[in-house]
This record gives C-alpha cells, sequence and structure tokens, in this order.
C-alpha cells in the first residue's frame, strides 16, 4: 500500500480564531473566584448550622446528659461532612493534569471510585449520626410531655427519618452510582488501550 | 515563558489535538480553552522537567480524556460545519480534511490523540512520554494508524 497521503498537511488545514486572551483569562479568574465562593458558602452554611444548634444549647438549659450528646452527635455530623466535603474539593484542586495520558486514567478511576466510596459510607454515617442526635436531643424534652405526646412525636420524627433512609437515601446513592460507574467503566476501556500496546 | 507567548504559539496546535479527539468545532474549542486556562493556573508550578510543548500537549490530552465526566455532549462523528466561504479550488482539500477528522475522531481514544500529536509534528519520544508509553510502541502505533487512515481514504476517494 502506497503511503503517499500528506496527512499532516491535511491536518493542518484545521483552525478556528483564537478568542482574546482577555476573555480567556477572564473565563479562568471567573472559574477560580465561582470555586472559592462555592467552598466559602459550604462553610459558612455548615458554620451557621452549628452555631444555632449550640445557641439552642446555651439558651435552653438541660439537665440531663442525652440532650448535650444529642447535640455533639448533631455536631460531629456536620463537622464530618463539612472536612470531607474539604477533602473531597481538596482532591479536586489537587489533580494534577500534567501527568502522562496513562497516569491520568490511574488517577481519575481512583478518583472516581473514592469519591463512589465517599458517597456511599459518608453519607450514611452522616445519617445515623443525625438521626441518633435527633433521638437523644428529643429524649429531655419528650419526658415531659404526657406519654401519648411523646410517643406521637417520636413516631412522627421516625417516620421521617425512615422515610430518608430507606427511600431517599438508597435512591440518591443508586442514582450518583449509576453516574460514577458508567464513567469508572469508560475510563477502564481507555486505559485498556494503553494497556494494550504497553 | 510567558502566558501570552504560550497562547499565541500554541493555541491552533491544542485546537487540532482537541478537534482530533471530538471532532466538533464549538465543542474542540472548550476544550481547548479549558486547557489554556489549566496552562495558567499551573504556569507558575511549571518547573522545565519537560519541554514546555510536552507539557502542554499532556494538559490537553488530559483534558480530552476528561469530557468523559461531563457526559452531557456526546462525541459527534458527523461532518462538522464551517461558517466560512468556501473557495472552489479548495473544496476537495477541504473535505479530504474534514474526512481526516471524522477518521481520526472515530478511532480509539488513545490513538485519536497518538496520531494528533503525530501529525502536528511532535516527536515520537515525546509522544511516548504524553501518553506514557514506550517509544517503540508509539512507533508501531502510528505505523498501524497510518495504515487504517490510508486505507480509508482509498476507499473515500474511489
Amino acid at each position: 500500500m502506497s503511503n503517499d497521503i500528506n496527512f499532516s498537511d491535511l491536518w493542518r488545514q484545521q483552525s478556528a480564531p483564537a478568542p482574546s486572551i482577555d476573555e480567556l483569562l477572564g473565563k479562568a479568574k471567573e472559574l477560580k473566584n465561582r470555586e472559592r465562593f462555592k467552598l466559602i458558602g459550604l462553610v459558612l452554611l455548615m458554620l451557621a448550622t452549628a452555631g444555632f444548634i449550640v445557641w439552642i444549647k446555651i439558651h435552653f438549659q438541660s439537665s440531663i446528659i442525652t440532650t448535650l450528646l444529642g447535640v455533639v452527635l448533631v455536631l460531629v455530623a456536620i463537622i464530618m461532612f463539612v472536612i470531607t466535603s474539604f477533602g473531597t474539593l481538596g482532591l479536586l484542586m489537587r489533580k494534577h493534569s500534567d501527568t502522562s495520558v496513562s497516569e491520568q486514567l490511574k488517577q481519575l478511576i481512583g478518583f472516581q471510585k473514592k469519591q463512589e466510596f465517599m458517597q456511599r459510607v459518608i453519607m450514611s454515617l452522616y445519617f445515623i449520626l443525625l438521626s441518633a442526635g435527633i433521638f437523644l436531643y428529643m429524649i429531655e424534652y419528650t419526658i415531659q410531655m404526657k406519654i401519648w405526646a411523646g410517643i406521637l412525636a417520636y413516631t412522627v420524627v421516625a417516620v421521617w427519618i425512615a422515610f430518608n433512609w430507606f427511600y431517599m437515601r438508597p435512591r440518591m446513592i443508586r442514582k450518583q452510582r449509576v453516574k460514577l460507574e458508567g464513567i469508572i467503566e469508560e475510563f477502564q476501556r481507555i486505559q485498556k488501550q494503553v494497556e494494550e500496546t504497553k | 515563558m510567558k502566558f501570552e507567548d504560550i497562547y499565541k504559539e500554541y493555541w491552533q496546535k491544542i485546537f487540532r489535538l482537541c478537534m482530533g479527539y471530538v471532532n466538533d468545532h464549538d465543542w474542540a474549542k472548550d476544550i481547548a480553552q479549558e486547557t489554556f486556562v489549566t496552562v495558567w493556573q499551573q504556569l507558575p508550578n511549571f518547573r522545565n522537567e519537560s519541554a514546555i510543548g510536552t507539557w502542554i500537549f499532556r494538559i490537553a490530552s488530559n483534558q480530552c480524556l476528561r469530557q468523559i465526566e461531563k457526559q452531557k455532549r456526546m462525541p459527534k462523528t458527523d461532518l462538522p460545519v464551517q461558517m466560512e466561504e468556501e473557495q472552489p479550488g479548495n473544496q476537495q482539500m477541504e473535505e479530504r480534511m474534514k474526512f481526516l477528522y471524522k477518521c481520526i475522531s472515530e478511532l480509539g481514544e488513545t490513538d485519536r490523540i497518538i496520531i494528533s500529536l503525530e501529525l502536528e509534528n511532535i516527536k515520537q519520544s515525546e509522544i511516548a512520554e504524553i501518553v506514557g508509553i514506550s517509544e517503540t510502541n508509539v512507533r508501531v502505533k502510528i505505523h498501524r494508524i497510518k495504515e487504517k487512515l490510508t486505507l480509508k481514504f482509498r476507499r473515500y476517494e474511489q
């Protein structure tokens, strides 16, 4: 077979006008700011929630340990959420985009798997801590109620938690997993291409 | 090296690499822009461990791969729509060029990157460094891809 087609020449026929450098840098800076705002917003939201719980604790003096324990559990859940979010974002930022393609694929697969794990485990843990915290926190106030009112209060909260745990949580996890697994599979398929030639 | 100079020197090359990967004018432009945003962000950390070109092409190749994460857009293999007026004499050349990009975008992902870099006249040792495979394998791959492309062109032109 003759190889006389000059692919390089054909290749170089393609061109696109370069966007102005100001436009590009504007976009870059906007992206950076958006990431920063998102991060700050997330932290502020969490801190405000935590602050609110502390305020409740101080404002409504309690006599039993379970109330404090409940508050602590909820706080732990929130702090854990903040830290893991930071972890994920940190990972996102530290993505090394200048590695070789084969190295990059390994990193991307690792990152997606980590993400999948985090979404599954951390979300469940967050929910358990939060629910346990709310249950404990409620004890002090429910024992002061009439028994039927206490039972009703716990039933309502239990139903709400059960709905979230058995319906919302698996649904969210499944949705995220389908998306992530699709991405992982694609990356693994490309990785195979690289490995076949190694 | 100043970012402005890099941008001027590499825009078209990076755009072509992206175009070979997705064969969609607007999409390729987006990826090229994302690449230069990353280059701008990471330029202060660039330590001359590799040639600047190798470094930039690595970022661009990885940016192409990451398109999988954004699944909204699916790779198109249609002929790209060109807005510019075509001169009659160039029409055949233009058609062949479009066909080349179409063929390349139909290859496996890594093959697309390898052949795009080769057609951009990047040294095979550098391609090996960018992709992370041995130079011998780069050579073999390029040979096979060119053979495939030639075959497709022969059929196309018959």
